[in-house]
């Protein structure tokens, strides 16, 4: 992010989000504490039920006995309901002299075209993502909010692997050195598409979101880096392009956002509007497929209390036989170490 | 006087029930984030007075801890958090 566009919070925000920031590290007892007690009551993973939601029942019964592990549930729900608003407070304290520089860097070469009248799908509509209070939209910087707090000042400083270098390194990963136009499918506030820029420079970059604040986040980051990306408040399985436009299409956990059908329906896209020849990658959450049924549960439980509705059905998907299905060819899967993360799809359009 | 006046002194009440220990958990939590609040900005203030003894309430808003303090207030910030979070799940602390 721009060094402009970076907030210097004030002291009580600039604390709130250190204190979120902190969170994991102060709950590390709590967390060794539980972990000993799911090692003694699951010796063997694959005795657990097959049935997700079985296994959960499971598992909570026999974690419900420990003060430990309630006491991770409700202080982790503290932080589900409770970072979105942390996060919007820091940013109130400082919107005063945030603004003039928000709304400059909403002018440029970077543009938005918004779509106010197109209903928006019913998997998207309503749903509090992440558990943020009123969804992606509810704040006029909601975007700005969550790209330069939420993200940048909690996420990156504990995600394993780091959100922004597992993000290059994907960028990185298609097979051409050069593309002329790219579409980023579910663009949010842009920090994939940020990698996408910095990894072919000479690019066109087109981005699409169902979020009107996260794409306005993406223009100013477009427009502080002199960037000008076509950005639209479309959805990734209806950009509305014509057919064969792009030279490469690309998601980065977008997927476990979407249900299934839409998954499916934005592959059969992506091939839709990529050119003959050109390359597809889709980078989403680990499978299923490749965790234990402990792994599997703890994902599956993260899911159910962070706002994830449809992390399990997608997580459960064989992603390269629905590229397969969409008309890709060469297709690959890789889920990257240590954390098997980020799962990476490629294929490629026949000429 | 139609009850006992001694019943005053430790009058039956209904107070907390089992339902409502989340709810408690979520006041703890937000009670940690003000003490932890406070403590940060004691620990700033002291920081910039030492600096220059003077009104420096918007510099304490506006101050950017460097990478020593950024350390010390994480560090302090993890320690409140343990205490709290371990007395609510049982575990003992060392302090």
């Amino acid at each position: 992010m721009s060094e402009e566009l970076h907030a210097r919070l004030r002291q009580r925000g600039r604390a709130s989000v250190d204190f979120l920031a902190n969170f994991g590290f102060g709950m590390s007892d709590l967390r060794d504490s539980v972990e000993e007690e799911i090692q003694r009551i699951v010796p063997d993973p694959d005795a657990l039920p097959d049935d997700l939601d079985q296994r959960d029942a499971r598992m909570q019964q026999s974690l419900g006995a420990s003060q430990a592990y309630r006491a991770t549930q409700a202080v982790g729900e503290w932080m589900a309901t409770h970072h979105g608003l942390v996060a919007k407070h820091a940013f109130e304290e400082v919107r005063e002299e945030m603004e003039p520089i928000l709304k400059k860097f909403e002018q440029g070469g970077s543009t938005v075209e918004a779509n106010p009248d197109k209903e928006a799908p019913a998997y998207w509509d309503g749903v509090d993502f992440h558990r943020t209070a009123g969804g992606w939209d509810e704040h006029d910087y909601q975007g700005y909010i969550h790209a330069d707090i939420v993200h940048t000042r909690l996420v990156a400083k504990t995600f394993p692997g780091g959100i922004f270098a597992q993000r290059r390194m994907v960028a990185a990963l298609p097979p051409k050195d050069h593309y002329d136009k790219i579409i980023d499918m579910g663009c949010s506030t842009g920090h994939f598409t940020r990698a996408l820029q910095e990894t072919y420079p000479d690019a066109e970059i087109y981005g699409v979101d169902l979020s009107l604040k996260t794409i306005q986040q993406a223009q100013r980051l477009g427009n502080a880096n002199g960037w000008s990306w076509k950005l639209f408040q479309r959805p990734g399985e209806d950009t509305g392009f014509e057919d064969e436009t792009f030279d490469l299409a690309t998601s980065y956990i977008l997927l476990h956002e979407i249900p299934a059908d839409t998954i499916k329906a934005l592959f059969k896209e992506a091939f839709r509007v990529l050119k003959p020849g050109g390359d597809m990658i889709m980078s989403d959450v680990t499978r299923y497929a490749d965790l234990d049924k402990l792994a599997q549960w703890r994902a599956d439980a993260g899911a159910k209390y962070g706002g994830e509705p449809h992390w399990r059905a997608s997580a459960s998907l064989d992603l390269a036989q629905i590229a397969r299905d969409a008309g890709f060819v060469d297709v690959t899967a890789k889920a990257f170490d240590p954390f098997k993360y980020p799962y990476v799809v490629q294929g490629h359009k026949p000429e | 006087m139609s009850a006992d006046p001694k019943s005053y002194n430790k009058p039956q009440r209904n107070m907390l029930l089992e339902t409502d220990v989340n709810g408690l958990a979520q006041a703890v939590v937000t009670l940690t984030q003000e003490v932890w609040v406070l403590n940060d900005r004691q620990m700033v203030t002291e920081a910039v007075l030492a600096k220059h003894g003077i009104d420096i309430a918007e510099e304490i808003d506006t101050f950017t801890p460097d990478e020593t303090l950024q350390s010390k207030l994480d560090e302090r910030s993890r320690a409140i958090m343990q205490r709290v979070f371990n007395s609510l799940g049982g575990i003992s602390s060392d302090e």
